[in-house]
């Protein structure tokens, strides 16, 4: 079991993906934008993020870029609709463990949840910082 | 009259088919059933008679998803579907009949989120054969008339004379699902989608030798 922040402007993604989690044994925290996701992941400590990028406030790159600035271990997965090759790369270059395109599906998402947090499923927090 | 050239047409169609066959793999991976494209059809239209334009496409029951992209290419892509259709697409995606014409706030989420992964799916083919980074706005749905909807300020800045309009339609193998795509861009953004196309270094000529 993990703790993972789930960070989505879409309440039915973040409903899905708290779905998919929790059957899979995992502890959900949401975030609808990317402040209160910044605020939630210092309070709350996830093992996980799971991001997306078109959001209201923020961009996800840029929540992104933040998060792995104030800590370079923070684990991050994006999840978005945006299928281009350079979000991808974007994405990844900024720290991003692996891109997911929704539609989201048990089959698409959970692998690859399961793949980025390793061995970290007891919720310790380690940071490089 | 601004027209295009035979050629940049068929450029610009190739490049709909291509973009909307990828909306039309995440719609029928969605709801589990076959989805049919048909040919685009592009229309290089004056900005003022946009609204007459668009109306050809659908009535004035109408739900859509509009969503802004801006970067290399500037524009509004839409999602339009019939009241009908969009109920429809609900009521499967959620497995639930619903009151007769309702469509309430979920369920306006649900498709405002479907939409969101079938623009963004057509656009990014776009932004891969651009070899750069579109950005998108966050999608809003609408229960208006399109043609009202274009007379509101445009998510970007861009004020084109002349737009471009490529449409599509689709429907699913039980014709559960009919609906409209359709992207509008201005002149820079036509002109750079068509030399990405051709893979020409030399700025696409737009002429009037050619009617559409």
């Amino acid at each position: 079991m993990a703790k993972i922040l789930v960070v989505d402007d879409s309440a039915l993604s973040r409903r899905v993906l708290r779905t998919l989690l929790e059957s899979a044994g995992h502890q959900v925290i949401e975030a609808n934008d990317g402040t209160t996701a910044i605020e939630r992941y210092f309070l709350n400590r996830p093992s996980l993020v799971i991001l997306d990028l078109t959001m209201p406030d923020m961009h996800g790159i840029d929540v992104l870029k933040k998060l792995r600035a104030l800590d370079p271990g923070a684990r991050v997965v994006v999840v978005t609709a945006d299928t281009q090759k350079a979000t991808r790369e974007a994405a990844l270059t900024e720290g991003a463990l692996d891109v997911v395109h929704k539609p989201l599906s048990r089959r698409n998402v959970l692998p690859v949840i399961e793949a980025a947090l390793g061995d970290n499923h007891d919720d310790s927090y380690e940071t490089t910082a | 009259m601004m027209t295009l050239t035979k050629r940049q047409r068929d450029a610009l169609i190739e490049l709909v088919n291509t973009a909307s066959h990828s909306a039309a793999s995440s719609l029928s991976e969605l709801i589990g059933e076959r989805v049919v494209i048909e040919t685009p059809y592009i229309d290089l239209c004056p900005i003022a008679k946009l609204g007459d334009t668009l109306s050809r496409y659908a009535g004035d029951d109408i739900v859509t998803v509009r969503q802004g992209f801006s970067g290399p290419i500037t524009g509004d892509a839409f999602i339009v579907l019939s009241r009908e259709s969009a109920i429809q697409l609900a009521e499967h995606l959620v497995d639930h009949h619903m009151p007769v014409g309702r469509l309430d706030v979920s369920d306006q989420e649900l498709l405002t989120e479907v939409g969101n992964i079938l623009l963004s799916a057509c656009l990014g083919k776009i932004g891969d054969l651009l070899c750069e980074r579109i950005r998108f706005a966050v999608p809003q749905i609408h229960v208006t008339p399109l043609h009202v909807l274009t007379t509101l300020p445009t998510t970007n800045s861009y004020q084109p004379y002349y737009v471009l309009v490529a449409s599509t339609s689709f429907h699913t193998s039980r014709d559960m699902v009919e609906g409209h795509l359709l992207i509008i861009t201005d002149m820079a953004s036509l002109k750079r989608l068509v030399e990405a196309i051709q893979g020409r270094k030399r700025p696409a000529q737009i002429t009037s030798e050619d009617s559409l």
